[in-house]
């Protein structure tokens, strides 16, 4: 075994690209790519191939007060965010809110849940 | 003979369809040759111009060949002639008095064979004093520059220059303005004077004229109104420390309410520590997805909008720098000269997510974070058996050449998502768990026990 983890060490390759959160549907109907980090977005051009986007977590809803995520030990996990009109899976992690006013992004992974908001469209990634 | 006579006629006939006119509005009075024509009248250092018309009522050209006013004080501005004038046309000329005495004046106004006496009558009115802080070229009353919603005074004296009693029974001022301590009839002995005042009420920003009369005489008040300078908006943050990798909100507000009712923008500048990162296009208003918002304070309000809302929410992106935000489209002031600083301190690499995976043939090790220094790649890996006991002491990397590649050809922004592979020879199942440590310039990072 320690011959084996030798190797390990000696051979270890690092791949380093831009992180994603998924994709969000711009107040234009675009899909584009969320870039960043949670709570630092950029987002990409609208994709030309349409993409297909994650579907909603059937653990997320949202009602008067805000946003919800329920779990199946039967707790809640509360963001206000009045005045929801639709929720969009964006990956397995992050869930898209509307708003009339804007978009927000969900984190929904457990014990790491989040809200936050999402850039408007103009700011646009563009790759050198 | 008959062209003789044509030459003597024809002249004649153009003279007399020419007519002199004074005009008043679209009325034309024609003045009569050899008439007289009484000007309004006058009291000493008044002037008063007259408006005269020629106009030509024949069915054929004729010619202006003599127009001129005769008499001291008097002026005529009119073209020069000799000038022709079509059948039906007419030509304007403005006749002028300035009265520098009182007596009895008279011209001989003359156009072609028209001659009209003109008189007209100046005594010595009521004289008007103006105070040094408020005398204008020209003899006008100026109030200078008066902050809105302010009202400023100007001391004026009325002075009887005669040796009779005087009565003074037209004193007004036109809207906007006020008189102060007088009311006519105003009375004034010989040689006698009275102090009073006219006050300017600024009601609305811009240029504001006027008109104070004394009996027939006209005085021209004039001053600028200008909005009182907003009070310098205070910058306010959450009171957290800022840090990279963040969502902020900004809010505004005025130290006191404010004097006017304005707009403008709040901007939002980055400047990089790291001289490998030139910009970081995370750093902006989430609302506008720009490094600019729009804010709005309404007149006696201490509240400022942005963005139509009463906070704006900025990103501060993943780079060590400052953030600066500054206000335009205000007038030169306090308000404009508001800014204020944030300053986003260099941090060990911040670690978002790490993921491990094994596979028959090698371990895959995933993690999404941002290293705000741009300066990641130094690692060490220890992995562990399931029973939690190490199977390797600190095994060290250095992926330097990596992240410096990736970050020369990335957008902006310090976010990565670096995937390592380890090949493995022999039974990889046998690796249960990794722990990773990266180091950047700020320090060391640790991702704690992550299991395959």
């Amino acid at each position: 075994m320690r011959v084996a983890l030798f190797l390990v060490a000696v051979c270890a390759l690092a791949q380093v690209e831009m992180p994603s959160i998924g994709v969000m549907l711009d107040a234009s109907g675009a899909r584009r790519v969320v870039y960043g980090v949670a709570g630092n977005f950029t987002l990409g051009p609208p994709l030309v191939e349409e993409a297909v986007l994650d579907s909603l977590p059937s653990a997320v809803a949202f009602d008067e007060a805000g946003l919800v995520i329920r779990r199946a030990d039967a707790s809640e996990v509360r963001f206000a965010l009045p005045s929801v009109t639709a929720l969009r899976g964006m990956s397995a992690e992050w869930v898209q809110a509307i708003t009339a006013t804007g978009s927000y992004a969900l984190r929904i992974e457990r014990g790491r849940e989040a809200l936050y908001a999402l850039p408007a469209v103009r700011a646009e990634v563009r790759r050198r | 003979m008959i062209r003789l006579l044509l030459c003597v006629l024809l002249p004649l006939a153009a003279r007399a369809q020419l007519v002199l006119s004074v005009v008043d509005g679209a009325a034309e009075t024609p003045l009569a040759a050899n008439s007289v024509y009484q000007m309004r009248a006058m009291e000493v250092g008044d002037s008063q111009s007259v408006r005269l018309r020629v106009r030509n009522t024949g069915q054929q050209p004729a010619e202006i060949t003599r127009f001129f006013a005769d008499g001291a004080g008097f002026s005529l501005n009119r073209p020069l002639p000799p000038q022709t004038l079509a059948a039906g046309a007419f030509l304007n000329a403005t006749l002028t008095f300035d009265a520098r005495s009182s007596a009895n004046f008279s011209a001989n106004l003359q156009m072609n064979s028209t001659s009209v006496l003109v008189l007209v009558s100046v005594t010595l009115g009521a004289q008007l004093g103006i105070a040094p802080a408020c005398a204008g070229a020209g003899g006008t009353v100026d109030f200078g520059t008066v902050t809105r919603g302010t009202v400023r005074s100007c001391e004026l004296t009325l002075t009887n220059p005669t040796a009779q009693v005087m009565t003074v029974s037209t004193l007004n001022v036109t809207a906007g303005f006020a008189l102060s301590r007088v009311a006519v009839p105003v009375v004034l002995g010989a040689g006698q004077s009275l102090g009073f005042a006219v006050q300017m009420t600024a009601e609305t920003a811009g240029f504001v004229s006027g008109t104070l009369r004394v009996q027939g005489r006209d005085y021209v008040l004039r001053g600028g109104v200008a909005n009182a300078p907003l009070p310098a908006p205070i910058f306010e943050f959450e009171s957290s420390a800022a840090m990279s990798g963040q969502q902020r909100r900004l809010t505004l507000r005025l130290p006191s309410p404010s004097p006017v009712t304005a707009s403008g923008q709040v901007h939002l500048a980055f400047l990089a520590d790291s001289v490998l990162a030139v910009d970081d296009p995370a750093v902006m208003f989430v609302e506008t997805a720009s490094r600019q918002v729009r804010f709005t304070v309404e007149e006696g309000k201490t509240s400022v909008t942005l963005n139509g809302a009463g906070f704006a929410t900025f990103q501060t992106g993943t780079t060590a720098g400052r953030m600066r935000f500054t206000l335009s489209g205000l007038p030169p002031g306090a308000a404009a000269d508001a800014e204020s600083t944030v300053i986003l301190a260099p941090l060990p690499i911040v670690l978002d997510k790490g993921l491990a995976m094994r596979f028959p043939n090698r371990v895959e090790l995933v993690l999404i974070g941002f290293d705000n220094t741009y300066s990641a790649g130094s690692m060490r890996f220890r992995f562990f058996d399931a029973g939690g006991q190490p199977l390797t002491s600190a095994m060290a990397a250095d992926f330097t050449a990596a992240f410096r590649t990736y970050y020369a050809s990335a957008p902006g922004g310090s976010p990565f998502k670096v995937t390592i592979r380890f090949p493995v020879t022999g039974n990889a199942g046998g690796i249960a768990g990794v722990e990773a440590e990266l180091t950047n310039s700020a320090g060391t990072s640790r991702t704690g026990r992550l299991n395959f």
